[in-house]
């Protein structure tokens, strides 16, 4: 359906891409969307261009709201493929922006499986931010287990202790609490 | 790895960085206020919801979501006082209407702050448990603008003059009305009921004191209630087109209260146009509007009820006590019916056939046709003609109609006994002078009271018709079997079963020499084919057919068994005294007296003359065959003196044998009810009896004491040693 230009009532401009879509199922799917191109509020101009999202990552979106999944090929078989972590990191963060709750447990999910030493630092950034608890706590164990203690020099450590000082509190708070144990 | 990893970095710009810096809220900040203002400026169209939505979506993000919710409910703030000088300073009938637009405006802004805010309404707001955006909006507007001291006095003021003025006729804008009641309702429903509801409750309250007041020093009771009904059916009216649905009883409850409760006495007795002239002039449009208000009241129906039960009661004591009234006894019962039927329609049109109307009518009529003692006789007379002539020109259906209506009647009356003695009475003469119109409607009847009253009541008379049928056929078998002897007289006879004829015993007169020749033939006739019977001559009842010549001309005369004995005299005699026809005939005197009387001093039936000519008989008095007598007729009928309703003496004689076989009634069901109690004590006996016989006759408690003593007496009963209001039963 996202392909089917001849049904569609609206396209959106993302980034320099097009994307032609049927307001009523995104109004179904997300109740920003809803105020965005239904709502008092709404416009009723066929265009409508949106700032600060990436294409790739607005394709995802979309796809999710007509299929309930992810795009086809969105990743590889590796689940340590850091460019993957990315694009699930950017996707968590719009469908929280887009109201998408079913998108955000898909992503918090597949970020779990992949965490690693390289990407636990950021995936636990975005959890904070997105109010993903699970994933949140999952990081945290993951950070606080022994032999992963090189995560604390990766830059995504650095990228959380300057975006969200209140989680390496946490964090420091676990280590101690492990060192008082030993 | 590592170079891609940076390139990766570089290439995407994170957005999501955390910004304190307080320069970058207000930023944001400023961008979300001048967009509220342009929406509240009705200029919405060119903002970018996305860009709005986003910058909130944010600040909330970066953890500035108590600044922004501050920031919001300040700014809301600052519009409405703007709005509210504006409402102010509105002039006159156009206050209502700014008010309205105002309240569109600023909802409509709402919706599209709520949608631009929804990030923190979702989330910053629920963790903190702060008033949603559009909820808070609201409150605002309740706080700021209808509660702000220039507004509040004045909104309500205006809505209620609106409402009086369409009270006293005019027309008014409901639809401004509707909107801001409906306005009042979004605020909250406490705010509807205080800064609305109450006060238009306490308003109408008075005003409709007042109007009722008016009305009812003006207006007669019909008039009243009519426009009592009008002003209710408006105020439902006016509800359902401006206020909210859960005035309705709120205010019909005060219509009805100042309209109708409080006037109901009043209205109920008012002279001239009050319940009981409706009543009496058949008013059903009126009494229909007033069972329908008054239902709405408490209190309303019973008083009508008793109102109704007391004049219907009076107007029946009236009816059965007055002398002249009681002179025609099927006039009398007529009377009735009519009265019953009135009321049958009145509740039948107006009062919906409510049960509980219907009860209060029947006790009311069973309260005053007991208070006449003659009633069971006067409606068994009733019966008795409507039997005997038929109703003029009615078929089958309307005579089923009226008896039915006349069993009505009979199931007030709490002396039933002594109807079946007179019904008995009245049956007997009919069939046996064979003056009864229809032979299905008499068995009808019987049915009916079968029906009533069980078969006890009807087996006696049901032998009566028995024994006529029986009678007929015992008269063809006998002439069959006669052989031929013309010259005696024709005989037919009805042979009625002791017991079951309400028959005084007699001694039979003398008959003259050819009858008894006939009626000995008949006698040894029947006695041969019945056997161990006696048959015995009733004298006093029977007729018989006359061939008679007066001064040339042939008559015909048709008279009493009595009066045959004493004309058949003259065939030997010209001239005879009263004491030669005493002893020839054998007739009883008081008998004898009204049989010379209906045949020498009745005008036109004097087949004898008597000397001297006087009214009375005495016992000196002579008789003589009249040969001067003439008649237009060739067929006379020579009826004999006897009055139709029962004379003081015989009433006396009815009542004593009502009295008496009550008596024995009385005793079997104190047997019963003490066999099955064993024990028991006298005020229970007395209900107990009292409930069993009801059906039957009322007794009284003097008369079950006696009975119980007469039952102790002979030892059926015995009293207990200790406690001497106590019975015991003896095996």
């Amino acid at each position: 359906m996202v392909d089917h230009f001849n049904s569609s009532d609206v396209f959106f401009s993302v980034g320099g891409e097009t994307f032609h879509a049927h307001r009523a199922l995104l109004a179904a799917r997300s109740p920003v969307f809803k105020a965005l191109l239904l709502g008092s509020d709404s416009t009723a101009e066929a265009c409508i261009t949106l700032n600060d999202i990436e294409p790739a990552t607005f394709q995802a979106l979309l796809h999710f709201m007509y299929t309930d999944d992810f795009p086809p090929g969105a990743h590889s078989s590796s689940p340590d493929s850091s460019d993957d972590t990315e694009m699930l990191h950017r996707l968590l963060a719009a469908a929280h922006e887009y109201m998408l709750d079913g998108l955000k447990l898909m992503c918090a999910r597949k970020l779990e499986e992949s965490l690693s030493v390289e990407t636990v630092a950021r995936t636990l950034g975005y959890a904070q931010m997105c109010g993903c608890s699970e994933l949140k706590s999952k990081c945290l164990d993951f950070f606080t287990a022994k032999k992963n203690i090189r995560a604390a020099v990766t830059e995504g450590y650095l990228w959380l202790w300057h975006n969200f000082p209140s989680v390496i509190q946490e964090i420091k708070v676990i280590w101690a609490l492990e060192d008082l144990q030993i | 790895m590592n170079s891609q990893k940076k390139r990766t970095n570089k290439i995407e710009p994170f957005r999501h960085r955390v910004d304190s810096d307080p320069k970058s809220f207000d930023k944001s900040w400023k961008k979300l206020e001048d967009a509220i203002r342009e929406i509240y400026n009705h200029n919405a169209s060119g903002l970018s919801f996305e860009e709005l939505y986003r910058t909130a979506y944010n600040l909330v993000l970066h953890k500035h979501g108590l600044k922004l919710y501050d920031k919001l409910t300040e700014n809301l703030k600052g519009h409405l006082k703007e709005m509210c000088r504006s409402i102010e300073d509105t002039q006159g009938s156009l206050f209502l209407e700014e008010l309205q637009r105002r309240w569109a405006d600023h909802n409509k802004a709402l919706q599209m702050i709520r949608d631009i805010l929804m990030y923190m309404d979702r989330t910053f707001v629920t963790t903190n448990k702060k008033t949603p955006v559009f909820d808070l909006g609201l409150e605002l507007w309740r706080d700021i603008v209808v509660r702000a001291p220039k507004i509040h006095g004045r909104l309500l003021d205006t809505l209620l003059e609106l409402i009086h003025r369409e009270r006293m006729g005019e027309m008014i804008n409901r639809g401004l009305m509707r909107s801001t009641t409906k306005m009042l309702m979004d605020l909250g429903s406490s705010v509807y009921h205080d800064d609305f509801e109450k006060p238009f409750l306490e308003v109408s309250a008075s005003f409709y004191s007042g109007e009722s007041q008016q009305f009812i020093e003006c207006c007669d009771c019909g008039e009243y209630l009519k426009k009592a009904e009008r002003r209710l059916a408006e105020e439902l009216e006016r509800v359902s087109q401006y206020m909210d649905a859960k005035t309705t009883d709120k205010i019909t409850s005060v219509v009805d209260t100042e309209m109708l409760s409080n006037h109901m006495q009043r209205l109920i007795l008012m002279e001239n146009s009050g319940l009981v002239n409706m009543f009496v002039d058949d008013k059903h449009e009126d009494l229909s509007r007033m069972y329908n208000l008054f239902k709405r009241v408490p209190d309303g129906h019973s008083t009508i009820r008793s109102v109704m039960a007391s004049h219907v009661k009076e107007s029946g004591k009236a009816l059965v006590s007055d002398p002249e009234k009681i002179k025609d006894p099927v006039e009398f019962v007529q009377r009735l019916l009519n009265e019953k039927d009135k009321y049958d329609e009145i509740i039948s049109i107006s009062f919906s056939n409510d049960k509980a109307f219907q009860n209060a009518l029947n006790s009311s009529f069973e309260n005053f046709i007991n208070l006449n003692n003659r009633s069971p006789e006067f409606i068994s007379l009733f019966v008795d003609d409507k039997l005997r002539k038929g109703v003029k020109g009615a078929n089958e259906e309307d005579v089923e109609t009226v008896l039915d209506k006349v069993m009505m009647l009979f199931r007030y009356l709490q002396e039933k006994d002594v109807f079946e003695k007179y019904y008995k009475q009245h049956l007997a003469k009919r069939l046996l002078s064979g003056k009864t119109t229809s032979d299905e409607a008499e068995r009808s009847m019987l049915v009916k009271l079968k029906t009533e009253c069980g078969y006890q009541f009807t087996s006696k008379l049901e032998g009566m018709f028995n024994d006529l049928k029986t009678s007929h056929d015992t008269m063809q078998s006998f002439y069959a079997n006669l052989s031929g002897d013309t010259d005696s007289p024709t005989i037919s006879v009805q042979i009625l079963t002791t017991g079951s004829w309400p028959t005084q015993p007699c001694t039979p007169c003398k008959l003259p020499p050819e009858i008894v020749d006939i009626s000995e033939k008949f006698r040894a006739f029947y006695l041969g084919t019945h056997n161990g019977r006696r048959l015995t001559w009733q004298t006093n009842m029977g007729n018989a057919d006359i061939k008679a010549m007066f001064g040339g001309r042939r008559h015909e005369l048709n008279v009493s068994t009595y009066q045959m004995c004493v004309l058949m005299l003259f065939n030997s005699a010209d001239g005879l005294t009263y004491g030669d026809i005493e002893q020839a005939t054998g007739i009883p005197h008081a008998d004898l007296k009204r049989c010379l009387q209906s045949l020498a001093c009745v005008k036109g039936k004097n087949v004898l003359r008597k000397e001297p000519m006087s009214k009375d008989i005495s016992e000196d008095d002579t008789f003589h065959y009249n040969d001067k007598f003439t008649s237009k007729l060739v067929k006379v009928k020579i009826g004999t003196v006897v009055a139709q309703k029962e004379t003081e003496p015989e009433k006396l004689e009815t009542r004593q044998r009502v009295e008496e076989d009550r008596k024995p009634q009385i005793e079997a069901a104190i047997v019963r009810i003490m066999k099955s109690r064993r024990v028991l004590d006298h005020n229970s006996i007395i209900t107990e009896v009292t409930k069993q016989l009801q059906s039957r006759f009322l007794p009284n408690p003097v008369v079950i004491k006696k009975r119980i003593e007469s039952l102790i007496e002979r030892e059926f009963l015995e009293r207990d040693k200790v406690d001497r209001k106590l019975y015991r039963y003896l095996a």
